[in-house]
């Protein structure tokens, strides 16, 4: 018994010693270098850069913490430089400390060895912390190896200008922006309307709307009729459901009602060629202010937004979109210092300032409740992310959220069947 | 202090001497190897040091610049001269006079599809942010006095840092969204349908240097913003012509401030919140804000507007801006070769610089740090000069305290020789003096014939030092009669006054007296 207890009190001291260890970690006079990956280029660059800044500055400083960004990209090529590091490719740089993950991408980080289990560095009441469903998506075999830092979803972006202008010329007094179904006819009469604005030429009609992805919608539409579109990592057309979608959306696609540019719906809302997208909340910057004609000639308009349509009779639920941060393997000191910034990025305020200048959405709980309770979101210069906030904060209280399962095949099943569709359109 | 004849003297002690001694000669050794130090520059002063650090950092990133510019100069030529081409080909193939370019509104969108390929190559296989090529033609430009707007299109790669990939994302920023939407190419929030031409020199000068000069040199333009955004570009700009001379627009590479600050920045060890500028100048002013700029984020949100040259400060280049003060390294850039028709007309300078007060707080710290080294140091020669002098002069004090006290010689040995020799002759003096025998019957006591007993109690070698003693020897003289050492001669004495229950020499000799006038002696 004496034997027992002696050693029991061994592990307890060098339990304590370990974790005294690991707080004491980092020095201040020496500090570590984490290097970076992101994909918050472009017009999200600015606040992120002064977000890193401000943490080399600050408690970065203090605890001996230096954040260098090596790269950044779309995170299509993020993903690509990636798996050209983990494939040992000729060229390919080396990892980085941290870098922007999908769910996906981390499952061959994972099984390769390279990725850290955040649960080392964050408990279960840190964890609590955070929106459960934005943890849950970072989960692979028990850990955690996908970060929440800027979540999004899809929303309905609506050019209120030319939309009022349509619906006052074409006399159309009632409509539906809530359902797909509801979609469909006000396309059907645009396209109508438009069509009629040229004369002596028929079926020249305009598309209404368009979403971003086709298999996005598939896939939230089955969610929203609570079956699902997967069944043993096949697609299960078989499904009533799936028919029913299917049909309501490629009848729309085949008689031009909805767009099928190859693009981003926002490419063709910046010229007036359509009045609606359903695409990320993360695309809110090229929402601006004027649409531009082809005589060069531009209008201010304004957009509203509006929560993810859902099919008739169906529940509310739309996809959660958004990567997340992995932290590589390394050794303790960059490991813990990269942890150490997830936590610090993660807090309320700065997660609030990110999201307010980008259009993102918070990962913690309580930063829900301090965009509307605090009238944080009122601080935001652009009018744009102050209704999509106010969307998003809408959504979080009455959605539910769909998430992309992960497996191997699913990216191309989602090819697949977006060529197949549009295949099947011409 | 002491009166000697009536005047207030110090009277030094030995100890005093000693320790000025050895502390004069302490700062000497001090000073010289300072002056050496110092003149063969192995203790550098601190802002020289600084200043050569920074101008190591400078020097590097110089050069890097100067090979990307000159990199992007003649690529940007090639890509005009390519797009020149194509341009006239595309005229020669509908039968019309390239020089109807201005007039050909309807023809610009397929004309710019004929381009893109090129440019989109282009920027592909490049570092650079962005290619660009300006039409002398617009949408409306017969129908609208707004002379502002041209055709053209933009190419923009939102890719910074060092992407292993070649075709790091590339974004449209101006142009026709067909072009775009054809060749499935994002188009940016910031997008526009042509460019406006009164933002920036990037058309206007080369166009206007063409038109004087039929010069196809390539431009640098100043910092341009774009519209409804913080993109920060400066153009390589190159005219373009037909062969006969007929000025189609301008086309070349882009730099953006983000891959500028990634590229460039500069890190010191020593000296924080560093900026570094490539900005064009007049005369001394440096316009800071025309130009591209690297460093960190708190600092670039500070940095003047522009700098005005002020003077040499211990080795840099001092700058100001209204009142704030600047210290720098800086240098002409030649952005352009000795031929070219830019080269004495726009003047570049590349700048790295901190706030003055950086430096000086460097150095003040470095200054304090070599003041709190050097106090210890000379605390601590102090304290050892007058530990030493104390110790040395330790045996010498001991010794006069001795003769003072009139204690006794034979006890006390310092062992150092000259001080020992002293006391040993002062002894022996002592001995020779007159014992005085106390006037009292000593040779009846007690104690006296407890010394007679004690006699006995003798060794046979100790005996014999005792009798020489007896028969008036001193003990250098027994030393030379018995062939024994020094220190043998004390070890019997002290085993001697031991035995016989005497306490010195001198009280010794006073027993030996009494014996003699009481004949217990004979001396043989």
């Amino acid at each position: 018994m004496k034997k027992l207890f002696f050693f029991i009190y061994i592990a307890i001291f060098v339990f304590v010693v370990a974790v005294a260890c690991k707080k004491n970690i980092l020095n201040p006079n020496d500090p570590v270098t984490i290097s970076m990956w992101h994909n918050y280029g472009g017009i999200m660059q600015n606040s992120m850069d002064e977000l890193i800044e401000e943490f080399n500055s600050g408690l970065g400083k203090e605890k001996g913490i230096i954040v260098n960004v090596d790269l950044v990209e779309s995170s299509a090529n993020i993903q690509k430089n990636i798996m050209a590091t983990l494939n040992k490719e000729v060229g390919s740089l080396p990892f980085p400390n941290i870098t922007t993950c999908y769910p996906n991408t981390a499952i061959s980080l994972k099984n390769s060895d390279v990725l850290v289990d955040l649960k080392e560095y964050f408990n279960d009441s840190d964890l609590d912390e955070y929106v459960k469903s934005y943890i849950d998506e970072g989960i692979i075999d028990d850990g955690l190896y996908v970060f929440p830092v800027a979540k999004s979803t899809e929303v309905l972006f609506l050019n209120k200008t030319l939309f009022d202008r349509f619906i006052a010329s074409a006399n159309i007094t009632e409509y539906d922006l809530s359902t797909f179904e509801g979609l469909n006819v006000l396309a059907a009469q645009y396209y109508a309307w438009t069509d009629s604005l040229t004369e002596g030429v028929t079926n020249d009609g305009k598309a209404f709307y368009m979403p971003d992805s086709i298999f996005n919608v598939m896939q939230v539409g089955m969610a929203q009729y609570n079956d699902s579109i997967f069944v043993d990592e096949q697609i299960n057309d078989e499904s009533e459901n799936y028919k029913y979608i299917y049909d309501t959306l490629f009848d729309a696609y085949d008689l031009g009602y909805i767009s099928s540019y190859a693009g981003y719906s926002s490419d063709l809302q910046k010229t007036g060629d359509l009045i609606a997208s359903i695409g990320s909340t993360a695309g809110i910057l090229y929402y601006g202010d004027t649409i531009t004609y082809k005589n060069n000639t531009k209008e201010s308009v304004d957009y509203e937004i509006y929560p993810y349509p859902v099919f008739n009779n169906s529940a509310k639920v739309a996809i959660q979109r958004g990567n997340g941060m992995s932290v590589i393997k390394s050794d303790l000191k960059h490991e813990y210092a990269s942890a150490e910034f997830l936590k610090w990025f993660t807090r309320k305020e700065n997660n609030i300032r990110f999201v307010i200048e980008t259009g993102y959405f918070p990962v913690k709980k309580d930063s829900y409740d301090s965009l509307i309770d605090d009238s944080l979101i009122l601080n935001s210069e652009n009018e744009n992310i102050i209704k999509l906030q106010e969307v998003a904060i809408s959504m979080n209280r009455e959605y539910s959220f769909y998430i992309p399962p992960v497996f191997d095949s699913f990216d191309s099943l989602s090819r697949n069947f977006k060529n197949d569709f549009y295949l099947a359109l011409e | 202090m002491k009166k000697i004849n009536g005047i207030l003297k110090i009277r030094r002690t030995l100890q005093f001497r000693l320790f000025l001694l050895i502390v004069s000669f302490s700062f000497s050794i001090f000073l010289v190897i300072l002056i050496v130090l110092f003149s063969t520059q192995s203790l550098d002063l601190k802002s020289k040091n600084l200043s050569s650090s920074l101008e190591n950092d400078f020097s590097h990133v110089e050069s890097k610049i100067k090979y990307d510019m000159d990199y992007y100069s003649i690529k940007s030529r090639k890509l005009a001269e390519d797009l020149e081409t194509k341009i006239e080909n595309y005229f020669d193939k509908k039968s019309i006079n390239v020089s109807e370019l201005p007039n050909s509104g309807d023809e610009i969108e397929n004309i710019l599809f004929e381009l893109y390929d090129t440019l989109n190559l282009n920027l592909e296989l490049s570092t650079a942010s962005g290619t660009f090529v300006v039409l002398n033609s617009s949408v409306n430009y017969n129908a609208s006095t707004d002379d502002r707007y041209r055709a053209g299109m933009c190419l923009s790669s939102i890719a910074s840092g060092n992407s292993s990939l070649i075709n790091g994302d590339i974004r449209y920023l101006i142009g026709p969204t067909d072009v775009a939407r054809s060749n499935g190419i994002t188009i940016l929030p910031q997008w526009e349908l042509e460019f406006d031409i009164t933002n920036g020199s990037f058309y206007e000068t080369p166009h206007d240097m063409y038109d004087e000069t039929n010069d196809k040199d390539f431009y640098w333009s100043e910092k341009i913003i774009i519209p409804d955004s913080s993109d920060e570009f400066i153009f390589c700009s190159v005219p373009m012509s037909s062969s006969d001379n007929f000025f189609l627009g301008c086309a070349g590479f882009m730099i953006n401030s983000n891959l500028f600050k990634y590229s460039y920045s500069v890190s010191n060890d020593e000296i924080n919140d560093l900026f570094l500028c490539l900005s064009p100048y007049n005369s001394d002013k440096i316009d800071i804000i025309e130009g591209m700029s690297a460093g960190n984020y708190s600092v670039l949100a500070n940095i003047p507007e522009d700098l005005t040259y002020i003077k040499k400060y211990n080795g840099f280049d001092e700058y100001g801006c209204n009142e704030k003060r600047y210290l720098a390294i800086a240098d002409d850039f030649e952005l352009y070769n000795d031929t070219s028709v830019y080269k004495d007309v726009y003047k570049w300078k590349l700048i790295l610089s901190t706030d003055k007060s950086n430096i000086e707080s460097i150095i003040q710290e470095q200054n304090m740090i070599l003041i709190i080294t050097i106090i210890p140091i000379l605390m601590a020669f102090i304290a050892s000069s007058y530990l030493l002098s104390k110790k040395y002069l330790k045996p010498v004090k001991r010794a006069l305290n001795i003769i003072k006290t009139d204690g006794d010689y034979d006890k006390d040995k310092t062992n150092i020789l000259e001080i020992d020799d002293l006391m040993e002759f002062l002894a022996e003096k002592d001995r020779h003096k007159e014992i005085v025998i106390p006037n009292s019957n000593i040779s009846t006591s007690k104690r006296f014939g407890d010394f007679l007993k004690d006699i006995n109690t003798l060794s046979k070698a100790e005996r014999a030092v005792f009798d020489l003693y007896a028969a008036g020897h001193t003990a250098k003289e027994i030393e030379k009669i018995l062939f024994l050492s020094a220190n043998t001669i004390k070890t019997h004495n002290k085993r001697i006054y031991m035995k016989l229950g005497v306490s010195s020499y001198k009280e010794l000799m006073v027993y030996l007296q009494i014996m003699r006038e009481n004949n217990y002696i004979s001396y043989k």
